[in-house]
């Protein structure tokens, strides 16, 4: 074995192949500062999952973000699931916002070939009551105002600790819904940043460990569903980035 | 936006840069079959980390094997920890078994710079410590036999309980070490299923969630010792593609 090449060539870091023209600004949070860009990518039979994901940090507001773009995609059917502009936020002490945002060729609930429609899926699990109204309120009323259609749904497949999820949907890839979304997501956050108490030792391990092992499984199966591979692994991997560092 | 670019263009699978002439043969497993590419990354301040890991399935035996190509490295000191052939072994209904392999300028323990050294690690922590003691006599005398320094040391695991694990020392890059040890680990493993009788169910649970929350946290810190920066995200992604999928 020869030490010079071990040394020189090992292993380099892999690039990752995302078009930035169509990633969405950040939203308006002050101080945001890049803490990490992660690469999480799974190859299995005919599927391939590549998701990008960055944190950010804010010292000033005490705010973490954590944003997604992935393409889960069979290359010889041509099915694909791609989150555009996915994003979790939480101050610590307070409960994490989620927002997730696929555009996809496939229905996710029927898991059959459908055209091409963007959806949005917005919740604040662990929240209080009054921090879930507080959020909601504005989240609805920001999404009026633009013009976006939507309801509130409560998933059961879902822990009753997450509550009810804000969710919206429109024809085609549209990514401005998002980018709107996005923006009221953290319009109605700070809201609640502003309006309520955070609680010292805020427990996040019931949410880590529903999403790392029961939400990684659950999709597992719904990708198989659709005509996609994705071991349960790939998605652990990719929730951890998600929520891991709280 | 262009929905013809967004469908040919968005987001496609990044490509691996790990040189395969520092890649080991698999263990001689019958009816080992790919299960799965992976790619973990992390790039933060003057870190990168990098985890090539590939998941292996074996009908006839039910083994899943997963192995590991990993670089930490520091790009502006040169400081480095190496992962080459790190892998795990676990049927359904039995322990995993884990063989770290670890090639570093930096003394993995105290954070201190020093000479390359090659270290392998065996960690058996869901066997009884009677028969755990058996099994690191196989390794034992395989160290023996390549002339390497070895000793069991106390330590104590993730979920803060205390137990011994095995681990063998050499001097410089030592491949044929990890080579020998990983072929050996797995007629132990073998012959450990042939003789131990299936827990039924087996709880994985705990295990995974030390080594996603309780590991990734501590490596992070360790890391850090070491003047590597790798956010505990990305320590969790990478366990999580090791412990989950079973």
């Amino acid at each position: 074995m020869n030490e010079k090449d071990f040394l020189e060539k090992y292993l380099w870091p892999s690039g990752d192949r995302l078009d930035r023209a169509f990633t969405l600004r950040l939203p308006d949070i002050k101080g945001l500062k890049n803490c990490g860009d992660f690469i999480v990518q799974c190859e299995h039979e005919d599927t391939f999952s590549t998701n990008i994901l960055t944190k950010y940090e804010s010292e000033t507001l005490g705010i973490r973000l954590i944003e997604l773009y992935k393409n889960t995609q069979n290359k010889v059917s041509g099915l694909f699931v791609r989150l555009v502009g996915t994003m979790n936020i939480v101050k610590i002490g307070y409960p994490r916002v989620s927002l997730d945002a696929p555009v996809s060729n496939v229905n996710l609930f029927t898991q059959q070939r459908s055209d091409i429609t963007t959806r949005t899926f917005v919740s604040l699990p662990q929240a209080t009551p009054e921090q879930s109204r507080i959020f909601f309120e504005q989240l609805t009323k920001d999404a009026r105002a633009a013009g976006i259609s939507f309801q509130e749904r409560h998933l059961d497949f879902l822990p009753a600790f997450w509550g009810s999820t804000f969710q919206a949907e429109s024809d085609g890839a549209n990514l401005d819904m998002i980018h709107k979304l996005r923006d009221g997501a953290w319009n109605a956050y700070n809201l609640v940043l502003d309006r309520t108490k955070g609680k010292a030792n805020f427990d996040y391990r019931p949410i880590q460990e529903n999403i790392i092992f029961a939400s990684s499984g659950r999709e597992h199966l719904m990708f198989q569903k659709m005509g996609l591979s994705v071991p349960v692994e790939a998605q652990a991997a990719f929730f951890s980035v998600m929520v891991a560092g709280l | 936006m262009n929905e013809k670019a967004f469908l040919e263009k968005y987001l496609w699978p990044s490509g691996d840069k790990l040189d395969r002439s520092f890649t080991h043969p698999l263990p001689k497993i019958p009816g080992l079959k790919k299960a799965g590419d992976f790619i973990v990354q992390c790039e933060h301040e003057d870190t990168f980390s990098t985890n090539i890991m590939t998941k292996y399935e074996s009908a006839s035996t039910g083994v899943i094997f997963k192995e590991v190509y990993k670089n930490t490295q520091n790009k502006v000191t040169g400081t480095f920890v190496r992962l080459v052939g790190t892998m795990s072994l676990v049927k359904n209904e039995y322990p995993r078994l884990s063989l770290d392999a670890a090639v570093a300028n930096v003394n993995l323990f105290t954070g201190e710079r020093e000479d390359l050294k090659t270290t392998v690690a065996i960690h058996l922590p869901e066997v009884d410590s009677a028969q755990r003691k058996k099994l690191f006599q196989e390794f034992s005398a395989q160290a023996k036999a390549d002339g390497v320094s070895y000793q069991e040391k106390e330590v104590e695991y993730a979920s803060g309980t205390k137990g011994s694990i095995w681990v063998g020392e050499s001097k410089g890059i030592n491949l044929g070490m990890i080579h020998n040890l990983r072929q050996r680990a797995w007629t132990v493993y073998k012959s450990f299923m042939e003789e131990t009788k299936a827990k039924i169910p087996f709880d994985y649970r705990p295990a995974q969630e030390n080594t996603v929350f309780g590991s990734s946290q501590r490596e992070h810190l360790s890391f850090k010792r070491m003047g590597l920066s790798v956010p505990v995200e990305s320590q969790a992604a990478f366990f999580s593609v090791l412990v989950t999928g079973i």
